[in-house]
């Protein structure tokens, strides 16, 4: 399928007779990008397309009121960025539950052989990832396995450039550190 | 499929999960996802989108929220109205509630004998006055504290 550009979607869209039909390229257009995302904050494939779902029924009622001079994919980036974040503070909601319980059952989910098909580094990896704070996990994912670059990152979460890259450059410290300190008590 | 990135590069990945493993991006993603996902998803999304179900309910959850709140406070409201009020002793109650001494008694013109029978021998209403031998002493007692001379034949 070929790449269709924002303006020619927008157009689409904003045609009755061809809205349905603009939305299907669209989503058949960002689903795969914005679902690994996605998945990599929540870990669980059911979660994950629950919040995709609503990542697009939510473009589907905003799209009308899109800005041309915004980008399409970022517009649709910063959703389920959002949506990824309220997804991981909905579970953290109940009194009874920890931060600890919340990232517990993620690495459960992980550690399932029918969830995760990487070797043992990408599960080590994986698992240190898992242990930074959403927001902080949410940038790592953008731009280490996702390659954003900060400015683009920048519009998504709504922060300025120097605080993505402190944060960043925090994050990778801190899997290095855990990567390492279970490197160590593994030998 | 091919895919932007949002920043100007495009890279390829499609919906063959045997394919995942071939492309640069793709090679790093080691979630499993289920067989066929992306070729349905796009319908499953049309189809929430023009459901009018699920907008029907949401609009009627948003309608229900400031009902049922207001319907909480009218119903707050009724109760703390249906209440009953304490009833504050009046001063009158107020002063009987007090714990009077005997000599305060004895002042006020109440008949000891007569309260000691009401509340029995046991609580000993007359006990704090115990009156000296000495007549003498009980005269001067009584006069210093300016209680009726009566009250000694009865208290003897």
């Amino acid at each position: 399928m070929a790449d269709h550009g924002d303006a020619e979607l927008l157009a689409l869209f904003r045609q009755e007779e061809s809205r349905h039909y603009a939305f299907n390229l669209l989503v058949r257009q960002y689903q795969q990008r914005l679902y690994a995302f996605i998945r990599r904050m929540v870990t669980d494939h059911d979660e994950a397309k629950d919040v995709l779902q609503n990542v697009f029924l939510k473009a589907w009622t905003g799209l009308d009121d899109f800005r041309a001079d915004a980008r399409l994919y970022s517009w649709l980036y910063r959703i389920a960025h959002n949506e990824s974040l309220n997804h991981l503070r909905k579970l953290r909601k109940g009194i009874f539950v920890s931060n600890e319980q919340v990232m517990e059952r993620l690495t459960t989910t992980l550690d399932s052989s029918e969830h995760f098909s990487g070797d043992a580094i990408q599960r080590k990896l994986q698992h240190a990832v898992m242990r930074l704070p959403d927001k902080q996990r949410a940038v790592f994912t953008m731009k280490y396995f996702e390659g954003l670059r900060y400015e683009d990152m920048s519009t998504i979460t709504g922060t300025s450039v120097g605080a993505l890259k402190s944060s960043y450059h925090i994050a990778v410290k801190k899997i290095e550190g855990w990567l390492t300190t279970d490197q160590t008590s593994d030998k | 499929m091919n895919v932007s990135n949002g920043s100007g590069s495009t890279w390829k990945c499609t919906t063959d999960r045997t394919n995942w493993n071939k492309r640069p991006h793709c090679a790093a993603y080691p979630f499993v996802v289920p067989e066929g996902f992306f070729d349905t998803f796009p319908h499953l999304v049309q189809q929430r989108a023009v459901t009018p179900k699920a907008r029907t309910f949401t609009t009627l959850k948003w309608l229900l929220r400031p009902t049922i709140a207001v319907a909480g406070v009218a119903l707050i409201t009724f109760l703390l109205w249906q209440m009953p009020v304490k009833v504050q002793p009046d001063d009158h109650n107020a002063a009987l509630a007090q714990d009077w001494s005997a000599e305060d008694l004895v002042r006020a013109g109440v008949d000891l004998r007569s309260v000691q029978t009401l509340i029995g021998p046991e609580e000993g209403v007359l006990d704090p006055i115990v009156l000296p031998k000495d007549d003498h002493a009980i005269f001067a007692y009584l006069e210093q504290e300016e209680l009726p001379l009566d009250l000694l034949t009865e208290g003897l």
